[in-house]
C-alpha cells in the first residue's frame, strides 16, 4: 500500500466524516433558506447550543455519548421551536435586511450567552471508550469515531432522503420549495410546515454540533467561526435542495481536508474562488434551477 | 419606393405557451396613431400576458412586435420605455413609501436623463419639478402632491399609476385595467383623464367594465383562450353572436 | 410658474437646504477636540467609524443593496495605506490616493460582477469576496504581516509640517476634515435626482426597470462611490492607529457597521453619524465590563430594533417629536 493511496484513503475517510457533520448542520439552513427564503445567519448557534447541551449533560449527569446526542438534538429543536414564532416567523417574506439584522443580533446574543454560561475555552469532550481506537478494515485502519460519523451520517442522510421522497410531508416540503404561492393555493398549511421544518432543522443542527464536537470544538465563537462554511455549502448546493446539500457537504469535506494537507497556503482562498465562480455561473446553486 | 403608413404599434402573429398551456395564439393587433383600441375577454384569456409581451417583460415564442416600424420583439422594458412605450399595471405598482411628487419625479427624471446628475443642480431639478407640477394639475392630483402614495385611497393611487405612465410622454400607452378595484364613486376622475389624453397617442386598454370599454373604444379585439375571437367596431362586437356566446356561456357555467 | 410648481420647488429645496441642527454634530466633534484632549484616540475611532457607516448608508440605506462584505473596501484601503508607508512612501496624501484608488477599483469590479443579482445570492457573494481578501491578507505574510498585521505604519507629516504626534492632534483634524468633505459629497448625492433614483431602486426595483431606469448602472455607480469612501475610512484607520490588522477585513467589522447603521437609523445619513458615534462611545464605556455583557446588549438591541423600533434612534426621535408636536 503506497503512500499516495494511503493518503488518499485518509483524506477521503476524514473528509467524508467531516462532510457528514457539515451536512447535518447545513441541511436545516438549506431548507430554511429554500422554504422560508430566510437567510438565517445564526444557524450555527443551534449547532453550538446542541453541542453545549450534549457536553454539559454528559458532565452534569454522567450520561453516555449516544444519549447525549439525543440531548443535543432536543436542545436544538427546543430552542428552534421557541424562537421560530417569536423571532423568525414575523419576518418571513419581509425585507432581507431585517432578516440579516435579526440573525446578526441573534448570533451576538448566542455568543454572549455561551460565554457567560461556559466561559471562553472550548468545551472538552470525553469520548466513550468504544469510540476511541480504530477498526482494521484490512487495507487500512479507520478510527472508530470517523467510522461512526460516516455510518450514522449516512443513515441519517438516507432517512432524510426517504422522508423527502416518499412521505406526504416530504412532498409538501418539496412543493413549497418549488413554488410557494402555488403550494399555499393548493391548501398546504405553510405556517405549520415552516414551524415543523424549522424546528427539525434546528434539531439536526444541534445533533450535528454534538456529534461533531470532537472535530469542531464547541466554544462561544462557534456560530460565527463556521458561518462562512455553512453558507458556502448551502449556497453552492442551492437553497432547499437536500440532495444537493449532501453532495456539496461531502465534496467540501473532502476538498477542505485535502486542501489542508496538499495546499495549506491557498486552500481557504481556493474554496472562496470556487464558491464565487460557481455562484456567478449558477446563482441558484449547482443543484438549483439554472438562472 | 412605396410609402407605407407606419402603425404606432404592430403585433404580428404573436404566440406564447407555458409548457402545455397556450396563453397566446397567433395574435394580430394593429394600432394606428391616435388609436383607441380595447382588448376584452374572459379572465385568463391572455390579455395581461399580451401586454407583458409587448413591453418586453415576457418574450414571445414566435411572431413580432413593432413600434413605429422598429422591431421591439423581446426587448426589455428598460429599452422600450425611452422609445415611447408606457404601461400601467393591473395591480398598483408604485413607490408607496415615497410621496406622489417623488413618484412622478422619478419617471420624469428618467425620461429626461436628469437622474444621471449626482449633484444638485437647481435648474435641472426645476425643469423636472415644473413638469411634475403640470402633470399633477392635468391629472387632478395637485392636492395630494406631498402625501405618501401608500396613504392615498385606492382610486387616487390608480390615478398616480396612470400619471406615472403619462410622465414618460408615451406615444403608445397600454392601460391594464385602469379602473380595476376602484370604487365606482372614484372612477369619474380617472375616466375624465383618459378621455382627455392627446389625440395623437395610440392607446390600448384592457378592461372588464363594458361601459368603460364602449365609451372609450373605437375598435375592440376580443381575446378568448389566448386567441383572437373577433376584432371590429364596438357596434359590431356588441351584436356579434359569438361574443355574446363567450360572455353568456361563461355566465351560465 | 404655477403655485404648485413653486410648492414642489420648496419641498425639494427644503430637503437639501442646510438646517441649523445639522451644525450640531460638527460642533460636538470640535468641542470634543477642545475638551477631551486626552481622549483623542477615542474621538478618532468615532470619526473613522462614522465615515465608514456613512458609506454603508449610501449603499444599503439609500440604494437598498444588502451587503455583508462592505469591510472589503475598508480593509483594502487600510492595507494599501499600510503597504505604501512600509514601502517607503510615508506621505499621507499618497496613502489616501492609493487607498481610494484600490478600494474604488475593487468596488467597480465586484459591483459589475454582482449587482445584477439580488437577495441571498448577492449577500453570499459579497461575503465570499470579503473572505477571499481576508484569506489573501492572512496568508500573504510577507506583505501584510498575516495574523500579526502591519505595525508602525504611521504616515509622515502632512504638507511636511503637521506631524502625526503621539497626542493625536494632527490625526484628529485629518480625520475630521476628511469626514466633513466625504459627508458633504454624500449629502449632495442623497439630495440629488440620482439620490431619488436610488431610493426608487430600493423601494421598487421592478418599477424602476419598467420606467426605463438603468438600474444596474446606477447601482454600480453608488457602489463604487461608497466603496471609495469606505477606502478612505480604512486609510484613516491605518494612519491613525499606525497599525493594520486582519480585523479590517473581517465579517465582524461589516456586521458592526451594519449594527451602527441600524441603531442610528438608515437612509438618512445622520442616522449613520448618530449610530456610529453612540456605538463606539458606548463600546468604549463598556470596555470595563465583561465583553459578553456588551455583546449581549448589542445583540438584543438589534433584535428589538428589527421587531419593534424601525428607523433606529433617529426614527425613535422622530416619533417622539411628532407625539410632542401632536400634543402641543
Amino acid at each position: 500500500m503506497d503512500a499516495a493511496t494511503s493518503f488518499l484513503g485518509f483524506v477521503v475517510i476524514d473528509g467524508i466524516a467531516y462532510g457528514m457533520i457539515l451536512f447535518l448542520i447545513s441541511v436545516g439552513l438549506s431548507v430554511t433558506m429554500g422554504l422560508m427564503r430566510f437567510a438565517n445567519l445564526a444557524h450555527g448557534a443551534f449547532a453550538a447550543a446542541g453541542g453545549a447541551a450534549a457536553i454539559s449533560s454528559m458532565q452534569a449527569f454522567g450520561i453516555g455519548f449516544l444519549p447525549a446526542l439525543l440531548v443535543g438534538f432536543a436542545a436544538g429543536a427546543l430552542i428552534g421551536l421557541i424562537l421560530e414564532p417569536a423571532l423568525f416567523a414575523p419576518l418571513y417574506g419581509g425585507d432581507e435586511l431585517d432578516q440579516v439584522l435579526m440573525t446578526i443580533g441573534l448570533i451576538l446574543v448566542t455568543i454572549a450567552t455561551l460565554n457567560l454560561l461556559f466561559g471562553s475555552a472550548p468545551l472538552p469532550v470525553v469520548m466513550p471508550d468504544w469510540m476511541q481506537g480504530s477498526i482494521d478494515l484490512g487495507f487500512r485502519n479507520v478510527p472508530n469515531y470517523r467510522a461512526f460519523l460516516i455510518v450514522s451520517g449516512g443513515l441519517l442522510m438516507l432517512a432524510l432522503w426517504l422522508t423527502l421522497d416518499r412521505t406526504e410531508v416530504g412532498a409538501r416540503i418539496r412543493a413549497a420549495v418549488e413554488n410557494p404561492s402555488m403550494a399555499q393555493a393548493v391548501g398546504i398549511n405553510t405556517r405549520r410546515l415552516f414551524a415543523l421544518t424549522f424546528t427539525f432543522g434546528c434539531g439536526l443542527a444541534g445533533l450535528g454540533g454534538a456529534m461533531g464536537a470532537p472535530l469542531l470544538p464547541i466554544d462561544p465563537i462557534y456560530p460565527f467561526r463556521y458561518l462562512a462554511t455553512f453558507l458556502v455549502v448551502v449556497s453552492i448546493a442551492g437553497f432547499g435542495n437536500i440532495k444537493g446539500t449532501a453532495w456539496v457537504a461531502l465534496m467540501l469535506g473532502i476538498l477542505e481536508t485535502a486542501g489542508r494537507y496538499v495546499v495549506p497556503e491557498i486552500s481557504g482562498f481556493l474554496i472562496y474562488v470556487v464558491m464565487i465562480v460557481l455562484l456567478l455561473w449558477r446563482p441558484n446553486g449547482l443543484f438549483g434551477r439554472p438562472a | 419606393m412605396n410609402v407605407k403608413p407606419s402603425m404606432a404599434l404592430s403585433v404580428r402573429s404573436v404566440s406564447r405557451r407555458f409548457g402545455a398551456l397556450v396563453v397566446a395564439q397567433d395574435i394580430n393587433i394593429d394600432l394606428p396613431e391616435g388609436a383607441r383600441h380595447a382588448l376584452i375577454g374572459p379572465n385568463g384569456a391572455g390579455k395581461t400576458t399580451l401586454v407583458n409581451m409587448i413591453t418586453g417583460a415576457l418574450r414571445p415564442d414566435s411572431g413580432s412586435i413593432e413600434l413605429f416600424g422598429e422591431d421591439i420583439t423581446g426587448r426589455r422594458p428598460r429599452s422600450t420605455a425611452p422609445l415611447g412605450l408606457a404601461r400601467t399595471f393591473q395591480i398598483t405598482n408604485l413607490f408607496v413609501r415615497l410621496t406622489v411628487w417623488e413618484n412622478l419625479a422619478l419617471a420624469v427624471a428618467t425620461r429626461s436623463g436628469a437622474d444621471r446628475s449626482l449633484f444638485v443642480r437647481a435648474s435641472r431639478q426645476h425643469v423636472v419639478l415644473d413638469e411634475v407640477a403640470a402633470l399633477l394639475e392635468r391629472v387632478g392630483l395637485a392636492a395630494d402632491a406631498t402625501r405618501l402614495v401608500g396613504e392615498l385611497p385606492y382610486g387616487r393611487q390608480r390615478l398616480v399609476e396612470l400619471a406615472m405612465a403619462l410622465a414618460l410622454k408615451p406615444r403608445v400607452l397600454l392601460l391594464d385595467e385602469p379602473a380595476a378595484g376602484v370604487p365606482s364613486l372614484e372612477t369619474g376622475q380617472l375616466l375624465d383623464v383618459i378621455d382627455a389624453l392627446p389625440e395623437s397617442m395610440a392607446i390600448l386598454m384592457i378592461d372588464h367594465d363594458m361601459d368603460l370599454v364602449f365609451r372609450f373604444a373605437r375598435r375592440i379585439t376580443v381575446l378568448v383562450g389566448g386567441g383572437v375571437l373577433a376584432e371590429d367596431t364596438p357596434d359590431n362586437i356588441r351584436s356579434d353572436p359569438r361574443v355574446r356566446d363567450v360572455y353568456l356561456g361563461r355566465a351560465r357555467s | 410658474m404655477t403655485p404648485l410648481a413653486q410648492r414642489l420647488r420648496d419641498e425639494a429645496a427644503a430637503g437639501s437646504r442646510w438646517r441649523i441642527i445639522e451644525v450640531l454634530p460638527w460642533l460636538i466633534f470640535i468641542a470634543f477636540y477642545l475638551f477631551f484632549e486626552s481622549r483623542l484616540a477615542l474621538g478618532n475611532a468615532v470619526l473613522v467609524m462614522v465615515l465608514f457607516t456613512i458609506s454603508l448608508d449610501l449603499v444599503m440605506g439609500y440604494a437598498g443593496v444588502a451587503t455583508l462584505g462592505h469591510a472589503l473596501f475598508f480593509g483594502l484601503g487600510a492595507y494599501t495605506a499600510g503597504v505604501l508607508v512600509a514601502s517607503g512612501l510615508p506621505d499621507p496624501a499618497i496613502g489616501l490616493l492609493g487607498g481610494i484608488a484600490v478600494a474604488a477599483l475593487a468596488a467597480v469590479l465586484t459591483g459589475l460582477l454582482l449587482l445584477h443579482l439580488q437577495g441571498n445570492t448577492l449577500l453570499m457573494l459579497t461575503l465570499a469576496f470579503l473572505m477571499l481578501a481576508h484569506e489573501v491578507a492572512n496568508k500573504w505574510t510577507s506583505v501584510t504581516g498575516g495574523d500579526d498585521g502591519m505595525h508602525s505604519v504611521s504616515p509622515g507629516p502632512w504638507f511636511g509640517v503637521f506631524e502625526f504626534d503621539l497626542q493625536g492632534h494632527t490625526r484628529y483634524w485629518y480625520a475630521l476634515v476628511l469626514l466633513f468633505v466625504v459627508f458633504l459629497i454624500a449629502r449632495m448625492i442623497a439630495h440629488s435626482q440620482f439620490g431619488l433614483a436610488l431610493k426608487g431602486i430600493r423601494e421598487n426595483p421592478a418599477r424602476m426597470h419598467a420606467i426605463g431606469v438603468p438600474v444596474r448602472r446606477h447601482l454600480v455607480m453608488i457602489y463604487t462611490i461608497a466603496g471609495a469612501m469606505a477606502g478612505v475610512a480604512g486609510v484613516l484607520s491605518a494612519h491613525s492607529n499606525g497599525f493594520v490588522g486582519l480585523e479590517t477585513l473581517s465579517i465582524a467589522l461589516s456586521a458592526n457597521c451594519l449594527v451602527m447603521l441600524v441603531l442610528g437609523g438608515w437612509g438618512r445619513l445622520y442616522g449613520a453619524v448618530v449610530g456610529a458615534t453612540v456605538y463606539v462611545v458606548m463600546q468604549h464605556l463598556a470596555s470595563n465590563w465583561n465583553p459578553s455583557h456588551w455583546m449581549f446588549i448589542v445583540g438584543a438591541s438589534m433584535i428589538l430594533v428589527v421587531r419593534f423600533g424601525k428607523g433606529g434612534l433617529l426614527g425613535l426621535l422622530d416619533r417622539l417629536v411628532a407625539r410632542f408636536r401632536g400634543q402641543g
